[in-house]
């Protein structure tokens, strides 16, 4: 019941958001229908962490519904307190309703038990650090979707909605980069943090699986971005897509093999 | 608008439900030349000395002087006639009020709030939701406070006239969006670049679309200015004027390469920046974004520079004026949302004024039903004398609960009446209770100045 109904305010906040693009004064029905389906999943995750005895985040489903929840959480943050990014919710939201769909689709599966713990300080910051880096790394790539957008409109010169109501393109180009920066970081305390979880467990570190692969490879990726940046001038259109494609490559491997 | 001359000047505003009590007489630029508002307005200087003079000369309780270059209104609360207010306005300047009678408005009561309110919030302003208007009802607000002549009803419009403007302004962006090709020039350049400061300005040209150009980005606080153009003496004139340096069309390549906006105001047959000086200018930094106004008829700029894979913009004049009727339609879009914050704020002002109009009624009905208890309570304890303080302060509360039980569904419905303007039942009730009929409304919380000069 609690998931129906924090979906439904996500659905409804989702909906005026995007309507918000248009009419700017409908924000504050959205930020209200967010602020009520957010507290709504808060007092869900904190029933099923006190269920599971822990963080929920050991599973996939359970994974899912932290991270729409930190989602929504943003989309607030920036929809009420990000002057110039406001309209940052109608590009968020969707993201953290799909999300949350697609989690109580799944969720049923999951039942608390022993087997969902986390165990030990060093797995919490691994699990952690690696949730907050994939929602960073998502909040860069929406960054880059607003910036496309907003670029298409001028380039076209069909100023409509996104020339009014999203950040300067340089301003949104200058963030997505210091998020994917930030995001990097977050994402090498998570490697780390699972070096040392899987030293003290079997004494090894080994890079020949398939989940330490996928981290090489977005850790990689993301390097490369910010070189590309750094050393070869990649600014604008072209940085924002491969921040777009390089959050795919994050989610393929969470979802896929994310949980090891 | 007043469409007949002389004798609807000596129609007398009808007292209109809501108990709003405002009118107000005027003209602005839609309805009068500027040839006519010169001759209607007050100087200034004159605004407190006509506010003192138009107060003592009819039967008003309230005087505000609202005149600006745009607009002349007197907002006069009371129940004088628009003959009255029109006779002293033509007295007071050179305005002919029977030649120029179709240049006046009049609106009474709710529509003078919702004129206000308007006016306030820029809705009525030749650039709609500019923000100077503001500052000007304000000053006639504290101008009439100072004289004396703004009565409590006065005051209570004005101040939400004054909050009708802060919110229009505050939650929508009526007063945002360029409508001239130089603000739109800076708002371009902002919408790409964000704030301008420390950024390239290269002006090719030094004429006069230049100029204009060049000095809206230079107010906007651009970093640097450099003007190129053929003739170097011109160039020199355009750069001191916005402290720019100045060169020759022999190194527009190289100024090309440090531009980040580039505004290209020249005649000539052939574009001027071509896609080979495109090419060569931006080499190695193509990811850079630019902005190229093209100013220039026929263009200066050639076709490909946008296409070429640079991160630049190239906006010529029709480019432009089609963001500007863009603009204008966010503006008139933004309007219809200010209208309706205006009409949201004339009905809260009309069920305060309301509200306003039946406080002295319940309190006198309050205050009989308080004189009746206490003389007949102390003519009962006059002959208890055996009761103690305990047993009488008994005795005095359950009287005033009777009381206050008793009154408490009259007074909601005084309440409920005065807010839907039914002034037939609340005479009825000052006629049952036998209140005085002669009421004067007060608001709470205002002050009407004791030095009034009436």
């Amino acid at each position: 019941m609690l998931k129906a109904l924090s979906l439904a305010a996500y659905v409804a906040a989702a909906v005026v958001a995007v309507w918000a693009l248009y009419l700017p004064q409908r924000g504050l029905w959205a930020r209200r229908a967010l602020a009520a389906g957010w507290m709504v999943q808060s007092w869900w995750l904190v029933r099923f962490g006190q269920q599971l005895g822990g963080l929920p985040v050991s599973t996939l489903p359970e994974w899912l519904a932290t991270v729409a929840w930190l989602v929504a959480g943003c989309s607030w943050l920036a929809m009420s307190y990000g002057r110039r990014y406001r309209a940052m919710g109608g590009f968020l939201l969707p993201v953290a309703v799909v999300l949350w769909a697609v989690d109580l689709g799944l969720l049923p599966r999951s039942r608390p038990g022993a087997e969902h713990l986390l165990h030990g300080g060093w797995l919490l910051v691994h699990v952690g650090s690696a949730t907050a880096a994939v929602v960073v790394f998502l909040l860069a790539a929406v960054v880059g979707l607003m910036y496309t957008e907003k670029e298409r409109e001028l380039r076209l010169k069909s100023v409509e909605v996104f020339y009014y109501r999203l950040p300067a393109l340089q301003e949104m180009d200058r963030l997505s980069a210091v998020l994917a920066a930030g995001g990097l970081l977050l994402w090498l305390l998570a490697i780390g943090a699972g070096w040392i979880v899987s030293l003290s467990r079997s004494g090894t570190v080994s890079i020949f699986n398939a989940g330490a692969l996928w981290a090489l490879v977005t850790t990689c990726a993301y390097v490369a971005y910010l070189a590309m940046r750094q050393f070869a001038g990649w600014r604008g259109r072209r940085a924002a897509v491969l921040l777009m494609t390089l959050f795919v490559v994050v989610a393929v491997n969470f979802v896929t093999i994310g949980r090891h | 608008m007043i469409g007949t001359r002389g004798e609807r000047n000596e129609i007398t505003p009808s007292r209109e439900d809501s108990g709003v009590r405002i009118q107000v007489a005027g003209m602005n630029h839609v309805t009068a030349s500027l040839a006519v508002r010169e001759r209607a307005a007050f100087a200034p200087d004159q605004v407190a000395a006509a506010c003192r003079a138009l107060i003592s000369t009819i039967p008003a309780q309230g005087v505000v002087i609202l005149s600006t270059c745009n607009r002349t209104e007197v907002y006069v609360d009371g129940d004088c006639t628009l003959g009255e207010i029109l006779a002293w306005w033509q007295d007071w300047t050179d305005f002919e009020r029977t030649q120029h009678a179709d240049a006046l408005y009049w609106h009474q009561g709710e529509e003078a709030v919702r004129h206000l309110f308007r006016v306030s919030a820029g809705l009525d302003s030749v650039i709609m939701g500019e923000t100077e208007i503001l500052g000007q009802v304000k000053h006639a607000y504290h101008i009439a406070q100072a004289q004396g002549t703004c009565s409590g009803q006065l005051h209570r419009v004005l101040q939400s006239a004054l909050k009708v403007g802060k919110r229009v302004r505050t939650e929508t962006g009526i007063g945002q969006n360029a409508l001239s090709v130089g603000h739109v020039a800076v708002e371009l350049a902002e919408r790409v670049f964000g704030s301008l400061h420390g950024l390239t300005v290269v002006v090719i040209g030094a004429g006069r679309t230049a100029e204009i150009v060049v000095r809206h980005l230079h107010d906007a606080g651009v970093g640097r200015i450099a003007v190129v153009n053929r003739t170097l003496a011109h160039a020199v004139r355009l750069a001191e004027l916005v402290a720019g340096s100045a060169d020759t069309l022999d190194r527009l390549p190289e100024w090309l390469a440090a531009a980040d906006v580039v505004v290209s105001a020249v005649t000539g047959e052939s574009p001027l920046i071509t896609h080979a000086l495109a090419e060569h200018a931006f080499a190695g930094d193509e990811h850079r974004p630019r902005f190229v106004f093209d100013l220039s008829v026929p263009r200066s700029v050639a076709p490909g520079v946008s296409r070429a894979g640079y991160e630049v913009f190239v906006y010529d004049l029709d480019n432009i004026e089609a963001v500007v009727a863009q603009n204008r339609r966010q503006r008139a879009r933004e309007g219809e949302y200010a209208e309706r914050i205006v009409g949201e704020e004339v009905e809260r002002v009309k069920e305060s004024l309301g509200g306003l109009e039946v406080g002295p009624v319940i309190r006198q009905l309050t205050d009989r039903a308080e004189a009746i208890r206490a003389h007949e309570m102390a003519r009962a304890l006059s002959k208890l004398d055996h009761l103690d303080a305990r047993e009488r302060e008994v005795l005095e509360q359950a009287t005033r609960l009777i009381i206050k039980k008793l009154l408490n569904d009259p007074v909601t419905s005084l309440r409920r009446w005065a807010k839907v303007g039914d002034h037939g039942r609340i005479d009825m009730v000052q006629e049952l209770f036998a209140l005085p009929a002669d009421v004067q409304s007060t608001p709470a919380g205002s002050k009407i100045p004791a030095e009034s000069p009436r």
